[in-house]
């Protein structure tokens, strides 16, 4: 029975096909500029700085692995990374290699598992980066590197130990990652065209300049989510039972600060895309980096105080605010709302 | 209801009806949930009653009996699963029956490698079946009996950790099956008959409090799919917020659709496992059922939007469905949509035919499989481009505001049914 029923599907699917593109308009207005815009000031720029910090980490890791000496490098492509996070689509999202780069939450404790299982066997596909490209997530990425240079039972290593090529491959993996990602946004048939030419007869990512801004539009509204439901809602927990150590990336002390980075993407993710100055947005996210700073508080650690988590609620609350206020500073003017994003789940 | 092949036929045969519109959608829609949830609850009490004959006669055969009722239970309830995200009515109640991944040391025996307590869950290996007193987040638990209400008000999401699941399909599954100690091997979990044994035949200890677990927890089942069947009936609430405004309901309808292809069933069931290369992020990972979860979850996405839905009676449910009307508003939206949504049930079909031919899902996550990793990749661009396409319809059919953010239909009613 199944199988009648997939012939017929099959034949629906050619008749579908013939008719898939025959909406397409021509490219023009105010959403194909901002998509212009962002692509070229916010998006490529970020996609580049990501590459080069990322390999410039890697060549401090070979120069030196040990974890007192990768940290600058390590924070610094830890910090371009937040430039580019919330760009989880196109080469980010192709092959999960968003995924791959920041594997987090881990809510089962698969990084230290697999990490400790790679050093217990020695495992070889440290020493081959094909091999390791298919080594589990959880032990690649500046999540698994931040255990190796932050978490004490994993950080005393030395110069030609097992761990230090353990470091040295996973900051070569990242380095390939961050190469393909801006390889295929920069390259002349690549992503940033993809978006740009969004409409056109042989664009079949984007058949309108509306989707291509709907795309990038989702983006900026799911990085802010994410920052106020995940790194900051998950230290939150309930008023019964903080969780501080569900903070994102406390043990290299960057929880606050990857959110003040991800809202400063998001600012300049604006800029990029308002058809006008959209004061109101750039206020809440103006008070939000304040309030941020003020924190003073690097891992979240004060969810725990009432008073501190009280001021932690809040910035996730004008947070989600600026979410609302870009709807209309942004969305509204261009016509477009968000579309379903990855976390849709549970 | 006699259902309209596309909007091509109506222009073409002035005199045939046309398209009803989003009323009659909507009552498709509520009637293919009260069908999948009313088979859901049908094969439930059929797994009852043969987890109940497990557990007075155990053996060989009545644990693979009450394992074949558990396979059987799970082919409708997948197809329901759609019907998360959009309705709040569902979100709300859909983590007692189906909430995973689990920490399985909660409810039994695990193995040594399985580990203890976690940071993100104390209670990991709080072991109940063996353990009749305890302290729960500073209060002090009497487990003594083991009853549908401790397992849903108490141990369920105990210490507000997700993983602490002790109710639903997946709790049941662990204790018909075990852990699955093969890794990325072939084969699923292997609990002896014998863990349900009386007297001195009882392996693993507590075989009187385990078989009293299981019980409880399937009685518990039965009781929550009844209440979710019947919210899906003629007076039912859940029919009757989808029904109240089309605007709304035709929202709904897109949005279980969207969410469960992408960030639910794409991201966190399938490219989550095989980036991870864990056994343990399968679905169904004590069964080794995984290939059919993904296989039906798809298929009830297909259910609802083609607005057919055949039972395990034989019997159909069809109407007037999303299809019709997309294709009414947009042909070519709608031609686009269907072959989607085809191309991702081949893929799935793929992945299940490779399974039961052999290769099963956890073999597929094996590091470095690349035949495994392709078949799951495969679907996984089939979901994501089902989405896009179903964003599509929502830009047509002019329902804006669908996933603005996915979780507002988990924790706002409100903004998905303004």
């Amino acid at each position: 029975m199944m199988m009648t029923s997939f012939v017929r599907i099959t034949l629906k699917s050619l008749a579908a096909s013939v008719v898939l593109f025959a909406g397409s308009g021509a490219y023009a207005g105010p959403q194909a500029d901002a998509v212009v815009r962002v692509v070229t000031q916010h998006a490529v720029p970020a996609v580049l700085n990501f590459s080069t910090h990322i390999n410039a980490l890697e060549d401090s890791a070979k120069s030196d692995c040990t974890a007192g000496a990768l940290v600058p490098a390590y924070n610094a492509g830890f910090d371009a990374w937040m430039g580019l996070q919330h760009l989880n689509i196109g080469p980010v999202e192709a092959d999960a290699r968003g995924l791959t780069i920041a594997f987090w939450p881990d809510k089962k404790g698969m990084i230290p598992k697999t990490l400790s299982a790679l050093i217990a066997d020695q495992d070889a596909a440290v020493s081959n980066a094909d091999e390791f490209a298919h080594v589990s997530i959880a032990a690649r990425g500046l999540f698994a590197l931040e255990y190796m240079l932050f978490d004490d039972s994993f950080n005393a290593y030395d110069q030609g130990s097992y761990s230090c090529e353990l470091v040295q491959a996973i900051t070569h993996d990242l380095a390939q990652t961050a190469d393909h990602i801006a390889g295929e946004w920069t390259r002349e048939d690549g992503f940033a065209a993809t978006l740009t030419t969004a409409g056109a007869v042989d664009n079949q990512r984007y058949l309108s300049e509306t989707e291509a801004a709907q795309a990038l539009y989702t983006m900026l509204l799911t990085g802010l989510e994410n920052s106020a439901e995940q790194r900051i809602g998950r230290p939150l927990g309930s008023f019964e039972k903080p969780r501080p150590k569900r903070a994102e990336a406390y043990r290299s002390g960057r929880s606050a600060r990857n959110v003040m980075l991800s809202v400063q993407a998001a600012r300049e993710f604006v800029v990029a895309m308002a058809p006008e100055v959209p004061t109101h947005t750039l206020e809440i996210l103006d008070e939000v980096l304040a309030k941020l700073q003020d924190l003073d508080d690097p891992t979240f650690a004060s969810v725990d105080d009432p008073m501190g988590r009280l001021k932690i609620e809040i910035i996730a609350q004008r947070i989600e605010a600026a979410t609302e206020s870009i709807a209309n500073d942004i969305g509204a003017p261009l016509g477009i709302s968000a579309g379903f994003n990855a976390s849709d789940g549970d | 209801m006699k259902r309209m092949m596309t909007a091509f036929a109506v222009a073409a045969l002035p005199v045939a009806p046309a398209l009803a519109g989003p009323a009659e959608v909507l009552t498709t829609y509520a009637n293919i949930a009260e069908a999948s949830y009313s088979d859901s609850l049908t094969s439930a009490q059929a797994l009852r009653a043969a987890i109940d004959t497990l557990i007075s006669d155990p053996s060989d055969v009545t644990l693979a009996a009450a394992k074949a009722a558990w396979i059987e239970a799970r082919v409708p309830y997948q197809q329901t699963e759609v019907f998360r995200f959009g309705n709040p009515i569902v979100d709300d109640w859909e983590g007692k029956v189906n909430a995973w991944p689990l920490d399985e040391g909660l409810i039994d025996y695990v193995d040594a490698a399985y580990g203890g307590a976690t940071d993100e869950n104390e209670f990991a290996a709080l072991n109940v079946i063996a353990n009749p007193m305890f302290t729960l987040s500073g209060v002090d638990i009497d487990a003594t009996d083991i009853t549908p209400e401790l397992i849903g008000e108490t141990l369920h999401e105990a210490d507000e950790v997700e993983s602490n699941v002790a109710s639903g399909y997946h709790a049941i599954e662990f204790l018909l099956w075990g852990q699955d100690l093969n890794g990325t091997n072939h084969g699923a979990g292997n609990r002896p008959f014998t863990d349900y044994a009386t007297g001195d035949d009882c392996t693993n200890g507590n075989c009187d409090r385990r078989g009293a677990y299981l019980s409880a927890a399937a009685d518990l089942l039965v009781s929550d799919l009844e209440y979710m069947a019947a919210q899906w009936g003629a007076e039912g609430e859940a029919r009757a917020a989808v029904t109240a405004d089309p605007k709304a309901g035709i929202t709904a309808i897109l949005t279980g659709m969207g969410s469960l292809s992408y960030g639910e069933q794409a991201g966190e069931r399938m490219k989550l496992g095989v980036m991870l290369n864990d056994p343990e992020e399968e679905h169904d990972c004590f069964s080794d059922n995984t290939h059919n979860s993904h296989f039906y979850d798809g298929l009830g996405i297909r259910n609802v939007f083609v607005g057919e839905y055949v039972s395990g009676s034989g019997n159909t449910v069809s109407g007037e469905s999303l299809q019709d009307l997309l294709a009414a508003t947009d042909p070519a939206v709608a031609a686009e949509l269907t072959s989607a949504i085809d191309a991702t049930m081949s893929e799935l079909g793929q992945i299940k035919s490779a399974a039961e031919a052999g290769f099963s899902y956890d073999q597929m996550l094996e590091r470095g499989n690349a035949a495994g990793e392709e078949l799951i990749l495969s679907a996984v661009d089939a979901l994501v481009a089902q989405t896009r396409s179903i964003e599509r319809a929502v830009a047509v059919l002019d329902v804006d505001g669908v996933g603005i953010e996915g979780s507002d239909s988990l924790d706002d009613p409100d903004a998905v049914f303004e």
